[in-house]
């Protein structure tokens, strides 16, 4: 049976989405992004081999924009634990992000729960957002899993 | 469709196993990384004293740079634009220097009105390969050569 445990947090921000951006996808991010990840796909790293692909431009690697989640998300005030870490994430590609594309951000708090394991008691808190570029396309939808333990 | 996937459908079927491929973190790439991400260095990330400040033994790659890694890993075997899901657990702290041993197995295939899908299971570990640092599946759309 799993443990039932207090913890409050700010239920007033469900429904509400947090717009941030414009995130432009700059060649510079690209090119350091991809070497950074050690990622020679002429696809992300030359515009040429992309654009005989069939694509407009360099292409971002698929989880790029998820750098653009910088922090601007509400505090939840979540009255519990005190030791934080990154538990998870998700990165859903919708359409290409190529160099040039100016991106905007619209995220909301999806859900808050707990899971009991062997190193305790552990609230999740999913935050879920949509990235759209200047055509009003969306491009990818991102899902950040962030852990609080006892 | 564009031309840049590696992979066709009909070229996977389920059971298969690709990898373990074997990669590494330097010091200088979370660094560039951090830099473009808003967190410059020194941080948990870059630097060891402030890793140590929190309990690490040592700086560790960024959640959002494993899951960059994972996807590199994919689309070098099924190439760019073939990503259509990437969804992942990190269950450890991932270290520079060390080797990684990322793992693909597909465990799934389906053609249906939207396309060819291949599922996959993701696992990278470290030294110890029954404690991955990070597991998750992948959903992938290949063309088909008909």
């Amino acid at each position: 049976m799993p443990t039932q445990i207090d913890y409050e947090y700010d239920h007033s921000l469900y429904g509400v989405e947090h717009e941030s951006g414009p995130f432009d996808v700059t060649r510079y991010i690209v090119d350091v992004y991809t070497r950074s990840i050690g990622d020679d796909n002429p696809i992300f790293t030359d515009g040429q081999a992309a654009r005989a692909a069939g694509y407009a431009d360099q292409v971002a690697p698929p989880t790029l924009c998820a750098l653009f989640e910088r922090g601007e998300l509400p505090d939840i005030k979540l009255q519990f634990g005190r030791r934080q870490f990154h538990g998870g994430q998700r990165v859903e590609p919708r359409a290409p992000i190529v160099v040039g594309d100016r991106l905007t951000a619209s995220s909301h708090l999806k859900d808050v729960y707990t899971k009991t394991g062997r190193s305790g008691t552990m609230v999740h808190v999913v935050w879920e957002t949509t990235f759209s570029n200047q055509d009003g396309v969306v491009v990818a939808d991102v899902q950040r899993s962030q852990v609080v333990r006892e | 469709m564009t031309g840049s996937a590696k992979l066709y459908f009909e070229d996977v079927e389920l059971g298969d196993e690709i990898g373990p491929a074997v990669i590494s973190v330097a010091d200088d790439q979370v660094v560039d990384f951090c830099s473009l991400w808003g967190n410059p260095a020194p941080n948990r990330f870059t630097d060891q004293a402030e890793a140590e400040k929190i309990g690490l033994d040592g700086p560790i790659v960024p959640g959002i740079m494993t899951m960059a890694l994972v996807s590199r890993v994919i689309t070098d075997w099924a190439g760019a634009g073939t990503v259509a899901d990437l969804d992942l657990v990190f269950r450890g702290t991932v270290p520079h220097n060390q080797p990684l041993y990322v793992g693909i197995q597909v465990s799934d295939t389906e053609q249906d009105d939207d396309g060819n899908h291949v599922q996959c299971d993701i696992t990278m570990t470290g030294p110890v390969p029954d404690r991955p640092y990070v597991i998750g599946t992948a959903r992938l759309n290949l063309p088909s050569r008909d």
